[in-house]
């Protein structure tokens, strides 16, 4: 049994499941996201299929996965839109999707092959196709948007969007993590009954504070009643009572309360009486067995959750009194927002409970996950690194529109473009540097402990200092204590200015970032080898070693703008000049680096090395 | 006045017997279990493997 994991990744049956889900999930995805449509259009005799690489409206006006370079191919029977961000979420959705189910799946076998009774497998299809479904159902969160006709705003919409996609990937990044973890053999979610007390008061205050903030109407009213009913509930849990009557009380407010509902949902009222069901109600779940807790917790969230996806198939939303049908359809949503990090809880908590009371750990099911193979190269990673770098670059040149050109409508557009590619360069940057660290690696003994590299951080602060990202004592300029910029070229934005008049002034920016992280490390590193191995191969060692105390000063952009500014002052104008000296002075530090771990490995078992 | 006016009233009454009715038989069945002594599933698991 102990080889049971990696006989399941390897197993045929698990990759069908994965690959199956994500290609489902996918189109679904793009259908249920007004993407890819199903329609019969009449062509002209003779044309079958257009491709289009001009969106129909102006770019910034497009709603909002699809933006960006855009191509779209219509045929009689499908119209198929697509933006690199478009598929992307779509992409990263359905990974998910289809690795949360998967993991499931996993889990699930797990628990059936250590199943002391049938009881455990049958109740464990239960709470594992409740969970699969939730992980669906989350994944839909995202598209949502698209389906409501006309909302407030277009900004308002687009917000929205991109909250609820944000939303959608964090729960089921989340999830992957715990299924991992719990599969793993691992007990992810035990800190949370250890530190329970101060969870309980982190949590009621949080409560607190979203029941002062989110607005008295209609729209929020449920969500309103669920944080009162948790607030209430952990008041209960604080009491520390049990009272088997508390949850008939407690449904029976409840049911008053939705009788009541049009003339209680914008008062305090219902806040009082939904913290007040929640103290009774708690008393009550208290009382119960945990699988009683358990069943309870799935339906009271999917009873949230169902309403939302329905109303979407019908079209219409569920009714609810006479409340106006745009509202509504908020009022669901939000309802199944909330729904879904508790349905989540109380599936994957079945899970455990069947794990820890009906599976026998004698059989053996300590499961210890591959670990990933460092096979793959450097080679690899750099051209992955550099791939994503260069298309932001391309990117940017033919469509530099997209970050820069600002008419008062397009802050969202422009933000969504900076940051998005901003992400995929600087996840391209650390790639490169990974796959760049990996190569040398496999050609020396590049081996340091922490403690070494500590010279890293005054190195850090010094570079900042001299290079222009931190000033001391700054006056007479115009800027607030706190500047955001939002857009502008990836990696040169989203910046952030600080500006203390007397005190300090700091001006981040991505690319900078991580230039004073790459500079200060690598000096780190060479200070620290040269002290290590000096005394042996004493001169050129110790030389470099002193030249590491200030490359990036003399060699990384931002000070060459400050000393010698007026030398180099044309080159450093443009932002690619700027960036090719940057690199470069990186590569010169590198090779210091370099040549320094060779003579140290030299020194150190008297062969030369004659591979670099 | 018709009782189904139309084919969204229709998948209504299913849609609303799953977001509205099934909830609320639920919730009384896992209540009515939990006070039943018959119903203890670790005891129960552990009489069907036989420990």
């Amino acid at each position: 049994m102990g080889d049971t994991l990696p006989l399941f990744l390897s197993s045929r049956k698990f990759r069908a499941i994965f690959a199956l889900t994500f290609i489902i999930y996918f189109v679904f995805f793009q259908w249920a996201d007004r993407i890819l449509l199903f329609n019969n259009i009449k062509f002209p005799s003779g044309v079958s299929l257009v491709v289009d690489t001009s969106p129909p409206v102006p770019p910034s006006q497009m709603p909002f996965p699809l933006w960006g370079p855009f191509i779209s191919i219509t045929t009689p029977n499908f119209d198929w839109a697509m933006t690199p961000l478009s598929l992307g979420i779509s992409f990263m959705l359905s990974f998910l999707v289809a690795l949360n189910v998967t993991l499931y799946t996993i889990y699930f076998s797990i628990i059936r092959a250590g199943a002391k009774a049938s009881l455990a497998a049958s109740l464990g299809v239960l709470a594992t196709s409740l969970s699969c479904s939730c992980e669906l159902f989350t994944g839909i969160i995202g598209s949502v948007v698209s389906n409501i006709p006309f909302l407030g705003s277009l900004a308002f919409m687009t917000r929205l969007d991109e909250g609820l996609v944000s939303l959608a990937g964090v729960l089921l990044t989340v999830s992957t993590l715990v299924l991992y973890e719990e599969i793993e053999g691992g007990r992810p979610l035990d800190f949370l009954s250890r530190n329970r007390k101060s969870l309980e008061a982190f949590v009621g205050g949080g409560l607190i504070l979203a029941l002062v903030l989110i607005p008295q109407d209609f729209t929020f009213s449920l969500v309103r009643l669920a944080a009162a009913i948790s607030l209430g509930g952990i008041a209960g849990a604080f009491v520390g009572k049990k009272w088997r009557a508390g949850l008939p009380v407690s449904v029976v407010l409840l049911f008053v309360l939705f009788i009541l509902f049009p003339l209680l949902y914008q008062g305090p009222l219902l806040d009082v009486i939904g913290t007040a069901l929640g103290v009774f109600g708690y008393l009550g779940y208290s009382s119960m067995k945990r699988w009683a807790q358990l069943g309870l917790l799935h339906v009271l969230a999917w009873s949230l959750i169902m309403p939302g996806p329905i109303s979407l198939i019908l079209g219409t939303p569920i009714g609810f009194f006479n409340f106006p049908s745009g509202e509504l359809l908020e009022f669901w949503i939000s309802s199944w927002v909330i729904g879904t990090p508790i349905a989540w809880g109380a599936g994957i908590g079945l899970l455990q409970y069947i794990r820890d009371n009906m599976v026998n750990r004698e059989r053996g099911l300590r499961i210890t996950l591959p670990t990933p193979s460092m096979q793959r190269g450097g080679v690899t990673w750099i051209v992955i690194g550099l791939v994503a770098v260069l298309s932001q670059f391309a990117f940017f040149l033919t469509h530099s529109d997209f970050f820069l050109y600002y008419n008062g409508y397009d802050g969202t557009f422009l933000t969504v473009m900076t940051v998005t590619s901003t992400s995929i360069a600087v996840a391209g940057a650390i790639a490169l540097g990974y796959g760049i660290l990996m190569e040398i690696r496999s050609r020396y003994p590049l081996r340091w402990k922490v403690k070494e590299l500590w010279p890293a951080i005054p190195l850090a602060l010094v570079f900042s200092l001299l290079s222009g990202v931190i000033h001391i004592a700054p006056s007479g300029f115009p800027y607030s204590t706190f500047t955001l910029g939002t857009f502008g070229a990836p990696m040169m934005a989203p910046w952030i200015n600080i500006y203390v008049p007397r005190v300090v002034g700091v001006f981040l920016y991505p690319l900078q970032v991580l230039q004073i992280i790459a500079a200060s490390l690598m000096s780190g590193a060479l200070v620290s080898t040269s002290i290590k191995y000096g005394g042996k191969r004493a001169i050129p060692s110790m030389m470099l070693g002193s030249f590491a105390i200030c490359p990036a000063c003399v060699l990384s952009s931002f000070s060459l703008t400050t000393i010698w500014g007026s030398v180099v002052g044309s080159l450093m104008a443009t932002a690619a000049g700027q960036i090719g000296v940057s690199i470069a002075s990186d590569g010169v530090l590198l090779a210091a680096l370099l040549y320094v771990l060779r003579k140290a490995s030299c020194s150190l078992d008297g062969i030369s090395k004659k591979r670099a | 006045m018709p009782f189904l006016e139309s084919e969204y009233m229709l998948w209504g009454i299913g849609f609303l017997l799953m977001a509205l009715i099934y909830p609320i038989v639920f919730i009384l069945l896992i209540v009515r279990a939990e006070k039943d002594p018959r119903m203890d599933l670790e005891e129960l698991a552990r009489k069907e493997s036989g420990e």
